[in-house]
This record gives C-alpha cells, structure tokens and sequence, in this order.
C-alpha cells in the first residue's frame, strides 16, 4: 500500500503543519488547508488529487474500501472510477460492514486484482 | 393494491395543480426557446425569489424527482446511475437524477418533456449531502453552464451570519448579472418576496386547519405542495393557495371532514412515498386521516417584507437545517408539538432508506412519543423515492395491527 486517501489516514495528517507567527495561527492553518472529507469536498477537487496521489506513488491500481452507507464517498465513487479507469489504473470497489465477516471472499477479490495488476 | 399508487383527493383545488405543474415545465421549455436563461438549483434558500425577480427562469432537479415517480420513470433513471456505479444504497434522490442527466434527458417522449437544459448551476456547499453531490454531478454533466458555488455558515444564526449570507446574496446577483446581462430591479424584488411571504402565510392559514377536528385537508393532498417548492414568489402560487384555502376554509366551517367519518389522526414522520400518494388513503377504511407531517412543515418561511434582501439571507439560513440538517433534540421537540397542535392518535414512522438524516432518532421520537404524550406509534420500513425497498404486504400487515390498537384505545375513551 504506496498511498492512501483514507479520512483517518494520510489525508488526516497532511500538512503536517500550518504557518503563522503563533501556534494557534499554526492550527487555524493547517486546519483549513486540510483536504476535507469528500461529505465536504467537490467531486472536482477530488479527482486530480487522488490523480496526483496515484501518480506521485507509482501506484498500478486502486482499492475504494468503503465503510457500508458512507455517502460521500459512494457518491464520489462513479466520477474517480471513470477517470482512473480512462487512466488505464484498473480499480477494485469493497464495502464493508461493522461485522467484518468478508475475510475469504475478500481474500480472493484482492488475489484477482492483484493478477489484473500485475502484483 | 400494488406497490404503487396516486392518491385520491378530494379537494377540487387539489385536481387543479396538475395544470400548475404542466404550466411550470412548459415555461421552462419556453425559456429555453426564447433565451430566457435558466439556472438549476436546490429549493428553499432565497435563489427562487432572486430568479423571479430578475425574469430568470428557475428548475429544481430535487422536485423532477417525486414528478418521475409520479410517471414511473424512476426504474430507467435508477438502471443508468447503476450502469455509472452509483450505489443502490444511495439516495433516490440522487440516483434518480444522475441516472436522468445521463440517460433519458433530451430523448423524445420523457413526460412534461424533461428538464430544460441549464446555464446555470447553483451548487451547494452545505445542506445533505446527497443534494451536494447530485449538483456536483449535475456541473459534470453540462460543462458549458456557469456554477455559483454558495457555502452558508452554521446555525444559530448570529448578526454577523446575516451580514455574510447578505454578501452572499449580492454575489448571486452579481454572478447573474455577469452572466445574463440582467440587472436586479430591486422594486420588483420587493415585490417577489412580498408575493413569496403572502404565499407563505397562506401555506401557515390552510395548514393550521388541520387543527379542526375533523379536518378539511389531508396528506394525500400534499401536491399542494409543488407551488412551495417551485413558485414561491409569484401571482401563481398566491392566487392558487388562495383557492385552496377559500375551500379548506368552507369544509372546516361547515365541519366538513375529508373522510365521511373521522376516527383516527395519524402523523406521518419523514418524507413521503412519491411513487405510493395512495397510501394516504389506505388508513380510510379504519376512519384514519394523515391530518399533518414532518415535510409539509418545511416549505413556509415568513420573510420581513420591509428588507428583501435580509429577508431572503434569513430564509437561506433558517431553510437547510429544518428537517434533515437538525439536531435529533430539535426533531424531536417539532414532532411532539406537531402530535399536541393536532389532536394526534397515532404516528406512522416512516424508516426512509433514501433519506438517512430524517431516519436518524426515529427510536428516540417513538420513545418520547410513548413516554411523554402516550401516544402510540409504528414504524414502517421504506423509501421515499425506491418502491424495490417498500412493501405493501408487509405495510398493510404493521398497520393493520396498528389501527386496530388504535381504535380500541378511542374506543375505551383514551386518546
């Protein structure tokens, strides 16, 4: 896993600071220079970063996990698929519940995608 | 009885609207051909009375909605969006109208002969989330439309939140301007929102009839209810809720009932069935009446006709947290008043898959509903806008069982 856009990962902690001449200058910045949350983000904003993130990483494909009901994000999902997909990048969409019971059906989803990819 | 279903209405008003709504998207059509410009955008923020004012034309895809499920269109929209990757879980709502921008829009033979194309975008910054993300797809689809992205701050209301939302508003007719060439005439906007706030008085007039016992207006009258949504500020809306009200006003004085014989008031909580109106009806045979809901309420605003421009700042910023964007306390609080105001028996609980924020705290309101004011209720799984999550067996088996309770306990003199 090169690269992620996950809320509680990488896109939680970037920046890793903000700049102002005190600390809650500090904060207020990195605050609002955030990416926010796709529940608040546009769909245009969206795509050229997770672009971004693709190519800067050298990532060969991309795994949309999503957390069963999540608006935001299976909104964005049809507009990022078709542009990665347009970009030759083969994604793979799972959804999970709070059950977590997928594990073996997870596991061969992820043997194909990995094939499809090359890994 | 099927999954689906119209409503029967009983008010002669009630049979008229179905010209208002031919009339609504004929303009549109109008306005295409003639060069009017038109700007697509979601209800109830001020943008309406701006538009009317300055002879722009305005469209609201979220209304298009319940209009598909009305002519049963809705399966085919809902087929596109799934061939794009949109979730079934997913609003309808919002699968309805990506699934008609990329699909039947502009093919021969769509009802009231679809949506005019845009020129404009007002896309929201707040709001549901489902609504953001349909305008975002909605830009997407029609690159060549200017986009107005509006972003109003969180309640409770503050001075300088009116101050923001009435630089807002000026940005608007500043970007309208630009774009179409059209000035605002700011007498002229007087006169809107005085039109707009008549209609809302109106809307409070005829609503606050449903106190009377029986009452003269039903749910499955809530039709009515497009001239809130897409002619606030004109003669039409006025005029018409004035009809309406004038009838309304003769059943409840003559103690004219909607149903023969009135026995049971229900509540109706979250939004309604668009594809199934007829459900309103069903509780008849048990002298049921849906006499008030959650969404009726969520269409009237009074406005300070004195400051146009403030009021319609206050209108944006009172609009979006009234029904799906509340806290569950505050949900909670406008059902148990609505159930006091209204004399009710019992309340139906609409578990809406399509509109998750409204379903939220269902079992809080049900709870309090039983503890505070002992009054029943029953939830019934389904959605407002996806008949394949609704069904009527399991519907009529919940409220069958629910009505008889309810009759007993009148019958042994409890409300």
């Amino acid at each position: 896993m090169v690269a992620d856009d996950l809320c509680n990962g990488y896109r939680f902690c970037e920046p890793a600071d903000g700049s102002g001449k005190d600390p809650m200058e500090r904060l207020i910045d990195r605050y609002i220079h955030r990416f926010p949350c796709p529940a608040r983000a546009t769909i245009e904003d969206r795509v050229p970063r997770v672009r971004e993130l693709v190519e800067r990483s050298g990532a060969r494909g991309v795994i949309f996990l999503f957390q069963k009901f999540c608006t935001p994000h299976l909104a964005d999902y049809p507009a990022l698929a078709a542009e990665l997909k347009n970009g030759g990048i083969p994604v793979l969409l799972v959804e999970m519940d709070e059950s977590g019971n997928i594990e073996g059906q997870l596991k061969t989803r992820f043997e194909a995608f990995f094939e499809i990819i090359g890994g | 009885m099927g999954n689906t279903q119209k409503s029967t209405k009983r008010l002669a008003t009630a049979r008229e609207l179905q010209q208002i709504v031919a009339e609504f998207y004929l303009e549109g059509h109008e306005a295409k051909r003639t060069g009017k410009p038109v700007g697509w955008m979601p209800p109830m923020n001020g943008l309406i009375e701006i538009f009317y004012a300055m002879d722009l034309m305005p469209v609201f895809p979220e209304n298009w909605s319940p209009v598909c499920a009305a002519f049963g269109l809705i399966d085919k929209n809902y087929q596109a969006a799934e061939s794009m990757g949109f979730s079934p879980d997913l609003c309808g709502y919002l699968r309805n109208c990506v699934g008609y921008i990329n699909g039947m829009m502009g093919t021969e033979g769509v009802p009231l002969g679809g949506l005019p194309e845009p020129d404009m975008i007002f896309m929201p910054g707040a709001g549901c989330v489902p609504t953001m993300k349909n305008f975002q797809y909605i830009a997407r689809r029609f690159p060549g439309a200017k986009v107005f992205l509006g972003d109003p701050p969180p309640v409770p209301i503050q001075r300088y939140h009116i101050d923001y939302a009435v630089h807002e508003i000026k940005r608007i007719i500043a970007f309208l301007t630009e774009v179409t060439g059209r000035k605002m005439d700011y007498d002229r906007l007087g006169e809107v929102v005085r039109l707009s706030d008549q209609a809302c008085a109106l809307w409070d007039e005829i609503t606050g009839y449903r106190r009377c016992i029986p009452t003269p207006i039903s749910a499955a009258e809530v039709g009515l209810m497009f001239v809130m949504v897409t002619r606030q500020g004109t003669r039409t809306a006025v005029d018409y809720l004035a009809r309406v009200r004038d009838e309304v006003k003769e059943r409840a004085e003559k103690g004219a009932g909607i149903i023969a014989e009135e026995k049971v008031r229900l509540f109706w909580d979250n939004i309604p069935l668009w594809y199934n109106l007829g459900l309103f009806n069903y509780f008849e045979k048990y002298g049921g009446v849906v006499v008030a809901e959650t969404y009726s309420a969520a269409w009237s605003i009074r406005l300070d006709v004195d400051n146009p421009l403030e009021a319609l700042a206050m209108k944006s910023l009172m609009s979006y947290p009234m029904v799906s964007c509340v806290s569950m306390k505050r949900r909670k609080e406008m059902v148990l008043r609505a159930c006091r105001d209204y004399h009710i028996d019992g309340v139906i609980l609409h578990s809406n898959k399509s509109c998750l924020p409204i379903t939220l705290g269902q079992m809080d309101i049900k709870r309090a509903l039983h503890e505070e004011l002992g009054v029943p209720s029953v939830v019934i799984e389904a959605d407002h806008m996806d008949p394949a999550n609704f069904s009527m067996a399991q519907f009529e088996a919940r409220v069958d069982a629910f009505m008889e309770v309810l009759l007993q306990r009148k019958g042994s003199g409890r409300r």
